[in-house]
């Protein structure tokens, strides 16, 4: 199989590491991966014979420095229309208007092929027409590393819970916030769990989407789209962040409890009926992924 | 659909998710309350996710 690779900060670099490491097993499985092109922000190393993941990971440190396949300028978006591959593997950083990865997926669909993801943006932006596009170019949208990286989601419920129909998700979503209440729990202010969770890598410097609550309901968003049918947005989400979570923490703390960032989404029961009226296809069936 | 702080239970499993850890709890009509837990460390763990979607893209079933 024949892969590219659009983006390569730490979860694109991570996967070349992964696919590298677990090359036996990969092969054991059936799967002889082939890395055919990947592309940072500068440019694209492309190579249809198959790219070395040492050889990737060694000269990306280097800034590509006398690495003779990558070429400078050529963008994530020009590869993904004119590399060949099987399937793209979308890895650019999440962000509000869904790009630039939005367009690097509907290029790869347009291109007739499947697409791998980690990004949230396009589908919180686009679940729907994506979805659409897969299906009508008969090719495939995976995106469970979009929620939970390895918490089992979107694959778990279509595959373990097919004939049972899904009312309530309720969960913790985003490990940072998780890692600032619970230092906040021990006494800390709220700037100094900030620090704290920077300081030991849970948190980036600019943590805003984490702490105001974004990444989660971005999350949110897409169990919404996937699993329950729905076409929402984030407009669709009420958002209460963390950053004035201290009062609540004190009084939980007295009362022997605990104060978690809750994601919350239960089955909109009339509005799915008129889905279901609507298009004759029952929305718990709708599943994009699988 | 929310996001907010919550004041919960410690009887609540949501409660013993350790910090830095992420879980969801799912109802389902019959099945009633699925609930998974996983340990989060870092970006190797979303290459993992990304790194299975790419073995199920290969494999000619769904899941």
């Amino acid at each position: 199989m024949k892969i590219q690779l659009v983006g390569l900060g730490h979860v694109g670099q991570s996967l070349i590491e992964l696919i590298d490491e677990k090359k036996e097993l990969l092969k054991a499985l059936g799967l002889d991966l082939r890395i055919v092109s990947v592309s940072d922000s500068r440019g694209t190393a492309s190579d249809e014979r198959g790219l070395s993941p040492t050889e990737i990971l060694m000269y990306k440190t280097r800034g590509w420095k006398g690495f003779r396949e990558y070429v400078e300028g050529f963008g994530a978006l020009e590869a993904v229309r004119k590399i060949e591959c099987d399937v793209t593997v979308e890895l650019t950083p999440s962000t509000l208007s869904g790009e630039p990865g939005l367009s690097n997926i509907k290029a790869a669909l347009a291109a007739k092929k499947s697409v791998v993801t980690a990004n949230k943006g396009p589908l919180v932006v686009a679940y729907r027409e994506l979805v659409r596009t897969a299906k009508k170019n008969s090719v495939r949208l995976f995106y469970e590393a979009t929620v939970g990286a390895h918490v089992p989601v979107f694959c778990m419920v279509e595959s373990c819970f097919k004939a049972d129909e899904l009312q309530s998700v309720r969960g913790i979503l985003n490990a940072t916030t998780n890692f600032v209440i619970g230092e906040m729990q021990k006494g800390k202010n709220f700037q100094d769990a900030i620090d704290e969770a920077v300081k030991a890598g849970w948190a980036e410097t600019n943590y805003s989407d984490d702490v105001d609550g974004i990444d989660s309901a971005r999350k949110l968003v897409i169990i919404a789209n996937a699993l329950f049918g729905e076409n929402a947005s984030l407009k669709d989400v009420k958002i209460e962040g963390i950053r004035h979570v201290e009062t609540l923490v004190k009084a939980a703390r007295r009362e022997n409890r605990k104060v978690k960032l809750i994601c919350e989404i239960a089955r909109n029961k009339d509005k799915l009926e008129n889905d279901r009226f609507a298009e004759n296809d029952p929305p718990r069936r709708r599943f994009g992924n699988c | 659909m929310t996001v907010s702080p919550k004041m919960i239970r410690p009887d609540d499993a949501l409660a013993t998710v350790n910090e830095g850890n992420m879980a969801i709890k799912y109802t389902f009509k019959t099945s009633k309350e699925i609930f998974v837990s996983a340990q989060f460390l870092g970006p190797k763990q979303t290459a993992y996710a990304v790194l299975n979607d790419i073995v199920r893209a290969n494999a000619k079933s769904s899941c």
